[in-house]
């Protein structure tokens, strides 16, 4: 390399003079090993060049957000390595720097109605939760009308949508003398949207979110246009007229439907003319991301990085995504939310009611809890973190949500309800809180309501089972020991939903024990809808 | 690999007038390949474990150590030296980079798939501070041959 200059005159006589005294050449071994060296060092370098090529050429040019950092100080601990993803759809009709959306493009292509409708609501809201171990990812919806405690927004009930929109107004009012520019304003009020959504989120759940993705309507366009024209599957026909921004503009045929970026964007906003109304809606997102994901399988974007690339820059300018969120880590977590390891459930509701003039759906606080709980706690912790900590702190103590090994005793179901084979689903259920299954038959009294009694040695286990259906458990000579008694009493509705929302996800063959599958044994809003395929849906 | 870096070029070992005595008293060449091998080597792994001793994910102190460690080793290093100094800090920072995270952050990369995907960012993030150690060294070394030029010249 350096050895030689042989462009110095002066080197090469002093060269010609001294090679007869002491000639020494470079040993072969040297040779060698300097090859062997330098082969190495080049490999190493040209591979480390090219992934750090790659990696630059997917994030260069991604927003992010830093809106999650203050939101995780007061976040509730973590009791393992999993993976808490808050997914955000956005119902603005602006762009990244607050600037309307061409009119006509809003019109026609979004069937949005006009720039200044939809404000700053998160229609969609999806926690994923990739267990600590690898195993199956939970996905669940939280319906956008849910009426919770705000967090970061004004402190008050609203619905869960609108914690964005309140705090960036606030945050709005508070920039508006500071001689930002417009583009500015915009950024650092959404941040403030964004952090009140998070922590409204993360309070409501009482999970900390770890990362989110935010986005917008366009966002949603720009990323179906990127996909190509998608293929859904609807129960049945349906049609959704778009009149002054009420209407979504979908219209389809019972069956797989074939969707342009437009058609797609209508397809997840569709609401009216619809069985479960805006829940429905609810479901149809979940399917279109089950729909995508298997559409970018099949056609083998996930295994090749060029194509990953033109599909990343596509959406990168349309996606927010949290400044602690590691590409190369989620890289690691990917895996695990594709190939049909994905089951979206939406969390249940109580009931509607009317606020204030609007519609809004009850929500059971200490419910959700029980089930995030339930399905989140589920991963063997690989730290010893979960003897020392019971569960994050919530109103969530006894019932369903304690650990399933806990309960012990085997738990006799009678139905004296008119819910056709509730005593199957509730055993099944408490089953999955880690009971053993006993006898599962019809009763011979009909209570009204439901009772839980017990055997010697049950009253823990008892305990929690009566939580479950809101009642207190009694002791009683009749039941073995060892045994726990659940009569369904005739005012029996399935726990967590309204009696018009049927507990689904308990019914359908998603196999497997409830162990297996933990969300089949909980109150869920509707049937689940598993990725890996296209998923019929209202 | 040390003696290499004391290895010397004919030219320079023909012109020295001690020459026939250097077996018996090293040259000075020989002399600095141990610190060479500290600069090039050693310096780095200390830069390494330092910052995940600071906190977890390497940094700055490993980027100055690396870097630093290059570039001394290249001003002190034969010519014949320059190969393996050159050489060195691909294998090096990738070496230290996997050996501090392995040491210091051992849980997180537990399981094939967190392995591989470790490896990946230490490919990742080791490729700027390679480069860097790289041109530092370049840079030593073209200054020094410039020095040795005008230095003959005068």
């Amino acid at each position: 390399m350096a050895d030689h200059s042989p462009a110095d005159p002066g080197r090469a006589a002093r060269r010609q003079a001294a090679a007869p005294a002491k000639p020494r050449r470079t040993s072969p071994l040297v040779v060698a090993g300097r090859t062997i060296a330098c082969a190495t060092s080049l490999a190493v370098l040209c591979g480390s060049g090219f992934s750090w090529y790659a990696y630059t050429s997917l994030t260069t040019g991604l927003t992010t957000s830093t809106a999650l950092s203050a939101v995780k100080k007061s976040a509730p601990p973590h009791l393992d390595n999993s993976v808490n993803i808050l997914l955000i759809g956005l119902d603005s009709r602006k762009d990244m720097n607050g600037n309307d959306l061409p009119k006509q493009f809003v019109q026609d292509e979004l069937n949005a109605g006009s720039s200044s409708i939809g404000g700053y609501n998160t229609n969609t809201l999806i926690v994923l939760h990739i267990p600590a171990n690898g195993g199956k990812v939970t996905a669940l919806s939280i319906p956008r009308d849910d009426y919770v405690q705000t967090q970061g927004a004004d402190g008050r009930m609203h619905k869960i949508k609108e914690a964005y929109g309140i705090a960036k107004a606030a945050a709005d009012a508070k920039l508006a003398n500071k001689g930002l520019s417009k583009a500015q304003e915009e950024q650092q009020s959404r941040e403030a949207g964004r952090a009140a959504t998070l922590a409204t989120v993360q309070n409501f759940l009482g999970i900390p979110i770890d990362h989110f993705a935010e986005v917008n309507l366009l966002g949603f366009y720009d990323i179906a246009q990127a996909l190509g024209p998608i293929q859904v599957c609807l129960n049945h026909a349906t049609s959704d007229p778009a009149e002054t921004g009420q209407g979504s503009g979908f219209s389809g045929t019972a069956g797989i439907n074939t969707l342009n970026a437009s058609q797609a964007l209508a397809f997840v906003r569709q609401r009216h003319n619809l069985p479960g109304g805006d829940l429905d809606r609810t479901h149809r997102q979940q399917a279109f991301i089950s729909s995508a994901e298997y559409k970018l399988k099949q056609e083998g974007v996930f295994g090749d990085l060029g194509k990953m690339q033109n599909l990343f820059n596509v959406v990168k300018k349309d996606v927010v995504i949290d400044d602690q969120w590691n590409i190369l880590d989620f890289a690691q977590q990917a895996p695990n939310l594709t190939g049909g390891n994905v089951e979206f459930n939406t969390l249940p509701i109580a009931g509607f009611e009317t606020v204030g003039g609007e519609d809004v759906n009850k929500v059971n606080p200490v419910q959700i809890k029980q089930i995030i709980q339930t399905l989140f706690g589920h991963d063997p912790a690989p730290a010893p973190a979960d003897t020392s900590s019971p569960a994050p702190a919530s109103a969530a103590a006894p019932s369903s949500a304690a650990p399933a090994a806990q309960l012990s005793g085997t738990v006799d179901v009678y139905n004296a309800s008119t819910v056709t084979g509730a005593a199957a689903d509730e055993s099944k259920a408490l089953v999955g809180m880690g009971l053993r299954a006993g006898r599962v038959t019809e009763a011979s009294s009909h209570p009204k309501t439901t009772t839980v009694s017990y055997g010697a040695g049950e009253k823990d286990s008892a305990d929690a089972v009566a939580a479950r259906y809101g009642v207190s458990a009694s002791p009683s000579s009749a039941v073995a020991a060892g045994h726990i008694q659940v009569i369904l009493g005739t005012g029996y509705t399935p726990p967590g939903g309204p009696a018009a929302a049927p507990p689904a996800a308990s019914s359908p063959g998603a196999g497997g024990g409830a162990s297996a599958d933990p969300a089949a044994s909980l109150p869920m809003q509707g049937p689940p809808v598993k990725m890996g395929g296209i998923p019929c849906v209202n | 690999m040390a003696e290499q870096w004391a290895e010397r070029p004919d030219d320079e070992i023909a012109a020295s007038p001690r020459a026939g005595r250097r077996r018996s008293k090293p040259a000075p060449a020989a002399r600095h390949s141990g610190a060479v091998a500290l600069l090039l080597v050693v310096l780095p792994l200390v830069g390494a474990l330092g910052d995940e001793a600071m906190g977890p994910g390497l940094g700055l102190l490993f980027q100055l150590c690396a870097v630093l460690g290059t570039a001394g080793a290249a001003a002190l290093a034969t010519r014949a030296g320059w190969w393996w100094v050159l050489a060195a800090p691909p294998v090096v920072v990738l070496v230290a980079w996997a050996g501090g995270e392995l040491l210091g952050d051992s849980a997180k990369y537990q399981g094939s798939k967190a392995l591989a995907t470790g490896s990946v960012r230490w490919l990742v993030h080791g490729f700027p501070v390679m480069a860097e150690s790289i041109i530092a060294a370049l840079v030593v070394i073209v200054v020094r041959i410039m020095l040795e030029k005008r230095n003959r010249r005068g």
